[in-house]
C-alpha cells in the first residue's frame, strides 16, 4: 500500500488536513527561511524523527525521513509562503507527498510555520473539525472526505490568518542541526 | 557492473510478496517491445530541470543524486569494494536481531559526484523502496506481469541467483528463490 510519511500521517487519519487541490502556489518561489541539513522533529508526545532537507527548485524545499523504519526515505515537498497579515516570522507551509499516485499530482496540504531563528521552528497543523471556525471564515467546510479542501489561494490565507488569530498553539518543532 | 564481493557478505533469504501495482510515479511502464517512463507534469519539469531520467529511482535514491544527498540520507558507507576502475559504497538500511546487516544500498559515483548506480538487495523491509512497482521480495512472477520477461537472464554469482536484464534499459533485477533479492539501476 501506498505509505504516508509522518508529518500527515496525523491529519490523514482523522481526514482532516487542510489541503487544495488547485496547486495555488504553482507559479511561485517560496521563501528559504533555514539552510540544508538534518531535522529533529519532536511531536506532542515527545516522540522525535529526523529528516534530512535539501534545498530544491523554485524556493523549495526536500525534506526526507532517515529513521530506519517504515517511513525511512519518505518524504515532502515543502514551499513556505509569507502569510498576509501576520507577523513576518509566521510562514504559510505547503507540503506534497514525494511518493504519490498520479490523482493525487495537485493535492497539497497546509498549516503554519512559527520561525524560531534560523534553526528552529514551531508547526501549527489545522484540523478540519478542531479548526473549523477558522475555515470557516472563508467560507470552508469539511468535506464528505473529512477534509477542508479551499477553493483557492485568497480563501486558504484568509483562513489560515484566522487560524492564526486564534491562538492556537502550535504542537510539533523542529530543529536544524 | 554488479557488486558480487558486497553481494557475498550478506547472503539472505527472501520471502517472496506479490507486487503493489499502486506504486508511485515517476514509473517505468511496458510499452510495446520496450518501456516509458510514466511521469507527472512536475516530474517533467524535474527531468527537463535536472537532465536525467526520473525513472531512474529506488525510492528515493536516484541516478545523478550527489554523494552528500545520499549519505545525507544513508549515512556513512559500512564498506566499500573496487568496482572497475572505482569503488562501490554499501549502505546500510536494515539489520536483524542479531544486528548482522540483511538489507543494504550499493552506490557507484561518477568523477562529477553523482550517483551513476545504485543497487538495493537484501530481505524485504519495512521501507519497502520500490523501482517500477517492483520491491525486495516482490515474486518474479510479478516482476513479468510488471515489466515483461527479462530481455536476457543469466547466473549470477552467488548460488541459486539469476539475474534478469532488461538491457539495453539500465535495470536489473536478482531473483532468488522465486523473487526480488537485488535490484539495480544504472546511468549506463
Amino acid at each position: 500500500l501506498q505509505r504516508i510519511a509522518f508529518l500527515l500521517l496525523a491529519c490523514l487519519l482523522t481526514a482532516g488536513c487542510w489541503q487544495t487541490v488547485t496547486r495555488p502556489y504553482r507559479g511561485v518561489t517560496s521563501l528559504q527561511p533555514f539552510a540544508a541539513g538534518a531535522v529533529v522533529q519532536t511531536d506532542p508526545d515527545g516522540k522525535v524523527t529526523h529528516y534530512a532537507l535539501k534545498k530544491i527548485a523554485r524556493g523549495r524545499y526536500r525534506m526526507t525521513q532517515t529513521d530506519r523504519g517504515q517511513d525511512f526515505g519518505q518524504g515532502f515537498e515543502l514551499g513556505f509562503f509569507p502569510l498576509p497579515g501576520a507577523p513576518s516570522h509566521v510562514l504559510i507551509y505547503q507540503a506534497a507527498a514525494l511518493d504519490h499516485p498520479k490523482r493525487d499530482d495537485d493535492l497539497r496540504y497546509y498549516g503554519l510555520l512559527v520561525i524560531n531563528g534560523q534553526k528552529g521552528a514551531q508547526e501549527i497543523r489545522p484540523d478540519c473539525d478542531k479548526d473549523a471556525r477558522a475555515a470557516r471564515a472563508s467560507g470552508t467546510h469539511k468535506g464528505k472526505d473529512g477534509a477542508c479542501t479551499f477553493a483557492d489561494r485568497a480563501a486558504l490565507e484568509k483562513s489560515l490568518l484566522a487560524l492564526w488569530k486564534s491562538g492556537k498553539k502550535p504542537e510539533y518543532s523542529y530543529v536544524l542541526k | 557492473m554488479r557488486t558480487p564481493s558486497i553481494a557475498l557478505l550478506f547472503l539472505v533469504a527472501v520471502p517472496v510478496q506479490a507486487a503493489d501495482f499502486s506504486d508511485p510515479m515517476p514509473r517505468y511502464e511496458r510499452a510495446g517491445a520496450g518501456f516509458g517512463c510514466h511521469m507527472s507534469k512536475q516530474d517533467l519539469a524535474q527531468s527537463q530541470a535536472e537532465q536525467r531520467d526520473v525513472c531512474l529511482h529506488i525510492g528515493p535514491l536516484f541516478v545523478g543524486m550527489k554523494r552528500g544527498d545520499a549519505e545525507m540520507l544513508l549515512g556513512i558507507p559500512v564498506a566499500s569494494v573496487p568496482a572497475g576502475a572505482r569503488e562501490a559504497f554499501a549502505y546500510r538500511l536494515q539489520s536483524d536481531t542479531t544486528g548482522r546487516m540483511n538489507t543494504y544500498a550499493v552506490l557507484t559515483y561518477g568523477d562529477d559526484g553523482r550517483a551513476d548506480s545504485v543497487q538495493v538487495t537484501g530481505t524485504p523491509w519495512p521501507a519497502a523502496w520500490t523501482f517500477a512497482g517492483v520491491t525486495l521480495g516482490t515474486a518474479q512472477t510479478a516482476v513479468t506481469e510488471r515489466l515483461g520477461a527479462p530481455m536476457q537472464t543469466q547466473k549470477a554469482d552467488d548460488a541459486g541467483v539469476v539475474q534478469w536484464n532488461y538491457s539495453p534499459w539500465t535495470f536489473s533485477f536478482e531473483i532468488k528463490d522465486g523473487a526480488v533479492s537485488s535490484i539495480r539501476i544504472a546511468k549506463e
